[in-house]
């Protein structure tokens, strides 16, 4: 298990992360989202060993994280990184020596991998002459090539087209199955709630959210309700309790505080449809998405930021 | 060392090597060299031989005196031809029809004058002024009523050798000094030049290999494996040796070629022992490692190659300077200028390899220059490392304040 404590990181005043602590057990993904600047690549630093925290431990199996557990981890950057001049075999080679893998065993992997995906043909090929595509892969090899035992992934889709995406979906899980401890990053909430099995979001260098999908969702309760309706229900602005309303076709999102009971919101919703001569076809009680949670908490956050200063 | 530093070491050299640029000036670099300084030997000694050359030339004398013929025999003696004129304006056509080269105008026994559309052939000028001079001066001292002994002995000229000796060795050699002093000065251009060329060359490789790694984005990758001293320190070996493997093949070459040009009798004297080229060479090592820790900074500093030209231009300039004062150097390699441009740890590299090759350096201030540039190493290294451990994490344009800010900033 890898396990953050209270990890502090300052640059000069600046504090980048502050008193950080979340746990990611093995063969669980855990995403790890926030808006930019939230102090995400520096908690990614740290753990990778790239840079030391000023407070707080980095643990992983119940010891510290020590420079020797560099051969551990595997990292994927949101910034694909590879020497475009070299070839393929060349650079998946060196960056697995670096992780202290033996000639042979690096041979047979890159074969392994390669053979995968389908791009043994271009073992021998330069970078520069691969597609996009298949360069993201080949980054993805370079990753997972010494069998890491932390595995973080940083928007791994990007770039990809579907067929390639599910392709390397269907090897995340595997690893995942594998015990593997993975984390992962991205802006885009659907791939999270998609994937994750536990979320952190930072913002501002704190913990703002920690939890299960589940978990999260009800921490943030259903403070929405979808209806279908003929007419304009122009009579819902007016209703006590409801934040905003979203029109789409004869489809209308509410959001309503979340103190209001639902059940009195529902029935006055009702009453006013009829006086209203208003045709209510259908109501649904939505979750909340990852989606809104997220922007609604970094908005928060950053209002509340912006007020504090 | 780690088995890391090792896996950059041999990587980052392996990738020089196996280039093509690398390949290609290693092994021409040297034959360019060699077959230009054949090329400029060749005219040089073809232009200094010209006894064989058949030149012609008019003359026109204006009074009626045997030394003129004197003249006219002296130059025909030397295979040239003369054709003689009465009419000024007849030689002038010929001269421009290039018939003739020029033409002598003899006004008086001592006012001779040589007229032509082209002066810039010395040899035909000195040629003449000797032939003038040897001519007028040899009637004087007939005229003087000396004897033949006499005469001989006033024209043969004065033996006159240079003979060099050291503490080592006090046995006085004769030398033909004028050689050595230009084959001295030959000697500490190419030192200088290779030391220069490769120091800037593979410091500036190394800067933009950190500026790729920076660039590509793949440090971060390179840095969950490695530490950045070990990076930094594994760049710079690697670098490094492809540097002084290809100085090696080139210094071989010069050896080489050294011994081949014996073989073709063109001497050149070497003032060299096995303790100063040992010395260069630690010099050599010193500088590099000095400039390439500085130019990896740089690299750190920079987010493009534009970029890293712009920070490292100033500091270029620094580099290419001894190369500017090797001159002076050469001339007096002891005066007090030679001495302190050679003790400037950023000079040393190349300004002590010269005074070394040209004259006798005491030891101590050898030992002073070395001190000084290992101290420098040491600082530039400790201030490298701590701006490189943070630049090639981070981008955008940083001042002053924020390098101060860096340097502050515990590991």
């Amino acid at each position: 298990m890898l396990e953050l404590k209270n990890v502090t990181k300052k640059y000069g005043d600046f504090c980048a992360v502050k008193d950080l602590s979340f746990k990611v057990e093995e063969g669980k993904i855990v995403g790890l989202i926030g808006p930019n600047g939230a102090g995400k690549s520096t908690t990614i630093r740290m753990i990778m060993n790239i840079i030391n925290p000023n407070s707080g431990e980095i643990i992983l199996d119940g010891q510290n994280l020590t420079i020797q557990d560099k051969d551990k981890i595997g990292y994927l950057p949101e910034e694909r990184g590879l020497y475009k001049k070299e070839t393929v075999v060349n650079m998946l080679t060196y960056l697995a020596s670096l992780k202290g893998m033996s000639k042979q065993d690096i041979n047979k992997e890159i074969d392994k991998w390669l053979k995968k995906f389908g791009l043994f043909e271009w073992k021998y090929k330069k970078l520069e002459n691969l597609s996009k595509g298949m360069s993201q892969k080949i980054q993805f090899i370079s990753t997972i090539l010494h069998n890491p035992k932390i595995i973080f992934l940083d928007e791994p889709f990007s770039g990809l087209d579907p067929v390639s995406s599910d392709e390397l979906l269907s090897i995340i899980k595997e690893l995942k199955q594998d015990g593997r401890i993975i984390l992962f990053s991205t802006h885009i909430m659907e791939t999270a709630e998609l994937i994750c099995d536990h979320i952190v979001m930072i913002n501002h260098g704190q913990k703002i959210l920690d939890g299960t999908l589940q978990e999260i969702r009800q921490q943030f309760g259903s403070n929405s309700i979808t209806i279908e309706c003929n007419g304009q229900p122009n009579y819902l602005q007016k209703i006590q309790g409801i934040i905003d309303v979203k029109e789409r076709g004869n489809q209308y999102d509410i959001t309503f505080d979340i103190n209001i009971e639902i059940n009195d919101l529902l029935i006055e919703i009702i009453t006013k449809a009829k006086e209203n001569n208003c045709l209510i076809n259908s109501y649904k009680v939505s979750q909340p998405s990852l989606h809104s949670i997220f922007v609604s908490l970094a908005n928060e956050k950053t209002i509340k930021s912006l007020g504090d200063n | 060392m780690n088995n890391k530093i090792l896996e950059v070491i041999k990587y980052e050299f392996l990738k020089i090597v196996k280039s093509k640029i690398f390949i290609i000036g290693t092994l021409l670099g040297p034959i360019l060299y060699i077959g230009l300084m054949f090329v400029v030997i060749y005219f040089t000694e073809k232009s200094n031989d010209r006894s064989n050359d058949i030149i012609n030339i008019g003359l026109l004398s204006n009074y009626q005196d045997s030394t003129t013929n004197s003249v006219i025999s002296n130059l025909k003696n030397q295979g040239w031809n003369i054709v003689e004129y009465n009419n000024q304006d007849s030689l002038k056509q010929l001269t421009i029809r290039d018939s003739i080269k020029g033409y002598i105008v003899a006004d008086s026994l001592d006012q001779y004058g040589y007229y032509s559309t082209n002066l810039t052939d010395r040899y035909i000028n000195n040629t003449i002024e000797n032939a003038v001079t040897a001519t007028v001066r040899e009637k004087y001292i007939k005229e003087s009523g000396l004897t033949g002994e006499e005469i001989s002995k006033i024209l043969n000229p004065v033996v006159f050798q240079t003979y060099k000796f050291s503490e080592e060795d006090e046995s006085a050699k004769s030398t033909d000094s004028k050689m050595e002093e230009a084959s001295n000065f030959i000697i500490s251009i190419i030192i200088a030049f290779l030391t220069l060329m490769l120091v800037m060359l593979y410091g500036q490789t190394i800067g933009r290999s950190v500026v790729t790694d920076k660039s590509s984005k793949i440090v971060d990758i390179l840095l969950t494996s490695v530490n950045t001293k070990e990076l930094l320190i594994g760049k710079i070996v690697g670098v490094g040796s492809a540097g002084i493997l290809q100085f090696l093949v080139w210094v071989l070459g010069g050896f080489l070629f050294a011994v081949f040009s014996n073989k073709f009798s063109i001497d050149i004297p070497i003032n060299l022992n096995g303790w100063y080229v040992l010395i260069i060479f630690v010099l050599f090592i010193l500088g590099f490692i000095l400039f390439s820790t500085i130019y990896a900074m740089f690299g750190a500093l920079s987010d493009t190659d534009q970029n890293f030209n712009q920070i490292s231009q100033a500091f270029t300039m620094i580099t290419v300077m001894p190369f500017m004062i090797l001159s002076p150097i050469c001339t007096n390699p002891n005066s007090m200028f030679s001495i302190i441009m050679s003790e400037i740890p950023f000079f040393a590299p190349c300004t002590m390899g010269c005074r070394i090759v040209c004259g006798e350096v005491p030891i101590g201030q050898i030992a002073l220059s070395l001190i000084l540039l290992v101290l420098t190493i040491v600082i530039v290294v400790k201030i490298s490392a701590k701006i490189f451990r943070i630049g090639i994490l981070t981008s955008g344009n940083y001042g002053f304040k924020d390098l101060i800010k860096w340097l502050k900033t515990k590991e």
